[in-house]
């Protein structure tokens, strides 16, 4: 058998070794995540979940804003720990993969530490007091995949969250230009109904004016016809002999 | 039990095993009516005397959740088939929570149900009475891992609901510990978490003699 057989044959030899109630553990676990609503909550539960891991003594898991330890460490570096107050920053965003971003517990003789992190962000850690180093080899990269699950996870609900924000902050941009132009419809209703009674006002002041108008036109257009009636009048009567144009009129009257 | 009736896609009775005790983890109500109710319908169907112990959910609420679903209840519970309990008068009747006592009573309502000709009896209750300050509301777990141990001469079907909302992450780890079945986001399954009730005894007196 050639060395890249062996090495090829190698992790066929150590799935044998796998205990499968401890895989369908790891498999129920991820299941049960999306129940679990937040950070803290999530790091209990896999705190204890991964205690029943042959070769695991102490676990600590970090999730976001959330440290919990479940067994005893003999360690005591996390008081400490620079990592955890940044792992979610004050604007609520998360510390992207490209930064060195470490866990000093993992870093301690007998530890293990397994990043939760997903594409683009840090979320935390798991870390593991151990006391039979084969053991936990046997199954780290089963725990990488529950690491990489609850990243993925925790990406959704950020993005989630994210877009929860944005469409709230949608919706009060809808509703305050909503307002707005509500605002506005108002102001314009209210000229133009103050234009309509401006208009009403004056047009009965020029109705009036007009009927003034015709009035008199008729007053003055009526004396006139007269004046002509009576000057045609008084040159008949003149012409008539012997009779005063005075006088013709006085017996006319 | 039948292990290959579990499976995806397919109504809650047809996946779980004639007798079961199953929880039910949720984090949202919607998940939890749909659950909840599938659940209740199928006992009914069955002809099972079905309890539902209630302490969160109004009666009126969960009879709407019902009758929404279009399960035909209102004869089974004027028949005394199906009914509906305080959670906290149901399993502290005394005030206190004993849980050898609730498990007692469990097993006569089921040889009550027997013998008036219903198939069997099955429960489902709110677990979150256990949170309040009861005397011995702690020993909920005991309660739960106490009944796995009789189910040779008692065939339990019940379900119990945890809200992930009150209780913490460490709490529902043992819980699912002491459930054979787990229902995750509407999905059953056979749950790996669970170890046997004695392991598990063990444990939690190890936790005490700690305290």
């Amino acid at each position: 058998m050639t060395e890249a057989d062996r090495r090829e044959e190698q992790p066929s030899q150590d799935l044998q070794k796998v205990d499968a109630r401890i895989l369908g553990q790891l498999l129920a676990a991820q299941n049960v995540v999306f129940a679990l609503p937040d950070t803290l909550r999530i790091a209990e539960f896999y705190s204890q979940m991964l205690m029943t891991i042959p070769g695991i003594t102490a676990c600590r898991v970090c999730l976001g804003g959330s440290s919990v330890l479940a067994g005893e460490m003999a360690s005591d570096v996390c008081p400490a720990c620079e990592t955890m107050p940044h792992l979610v920053q004050e604007d609520g965003t998360l510390i992207p993969t490209h930064l060195d971003f470490k866990c000093h517990l993992a870093d301690q003789p007998g530890m293990r530490g397994i990043a939760v992190a997903a594409d683009r962000h840090h979320f935390g850690f798991f870390v593991f007091q151990i006391d039979q180093a084969t053991f936990l080899e046997l199954y780290h990269s089963f725990i990488s995949n529950l690491s990489s699950y609850v990243a993925l996870i925790l990406d959704n609900r950020r993005q989630k969250d994210l877009l929860q924000k944005a469409n709230d902050d949608l919706e009060r941009k809808v509703e305050e230009r909503t307002h707005e132009l509500k605002a506005a419809n108002e102001e314009l209703a209210a000229y133009r109904e103050h234009l309509e009674e401006l208009v009403r006002e004056r047009t009965a002041e020029l109705e009036a004016r007009t009927a003034e108008l015709k009035r008199m036109n008729d007053l003055f257009v009526g004396r006139e016809l007269r004046m002509i009636e009576l000057k045609c009048r008084i040159k008949e009567l003149e012409s008539k002999p012997g009779r005063s144009a005075a006088k013709a009129v006085d017996d006319e009257d | 039990m039948n292990d290959e009736k579990l499976g995806r896609g397919k109504g809650l009775q047809e996946v779980l095993p004639d007798c079961h005790h199953v929880c039910l983890i949720y984090d949202n109500e919607e998940q939890r009516r749909k659950t909840v109710t599938e659940y209740l319908a199928s006992g009914l169907k069955q002809g099972e005397l079905v309890r539902y112990f209630a302490d969160m959910t109004s009666p009126q609420e969960l009879r709407g959740w019902l009758l929404e679903a279009g399960v035909e209840f209102s004869k089974a519970e004027e028949d005394g088939a199906f009914g509906i309990a305080g959670a906290e008068s149901a399993y502290c009747p005394s005030g206190r929570f004993v849980p050898q006592e609730v498990i007692a009573n469990m097993v006569s309502r089921y040889d009550v149900a027997r013998k008036a000709g219903y198939r069997g009896s099955r429960a489902c209750g709110e677990m979150s009475w256990a949170l309040r300050d009861i005397p011995g509301a702690d020993r909920f777990l005991e309660y739960e891992v106490r009944i796995n141990m009789i189910t040779e001469t008692f065939p339990y079907i019940g379900m119990c609901q945890y809200d992930a909302r009150l209780f913490d992450g460490a709490t529902l780890f043992k819980v699912l510990q002491v459930h054979p079945y787990m229902i995750a986001q509407g999905q059953i399954v056979r749950n790996p978490l669970y170890i046997k009730p004695e392991e598990f005894l063990a444990t939690l007196e190890r936790d005490r003699d700690k305290t």
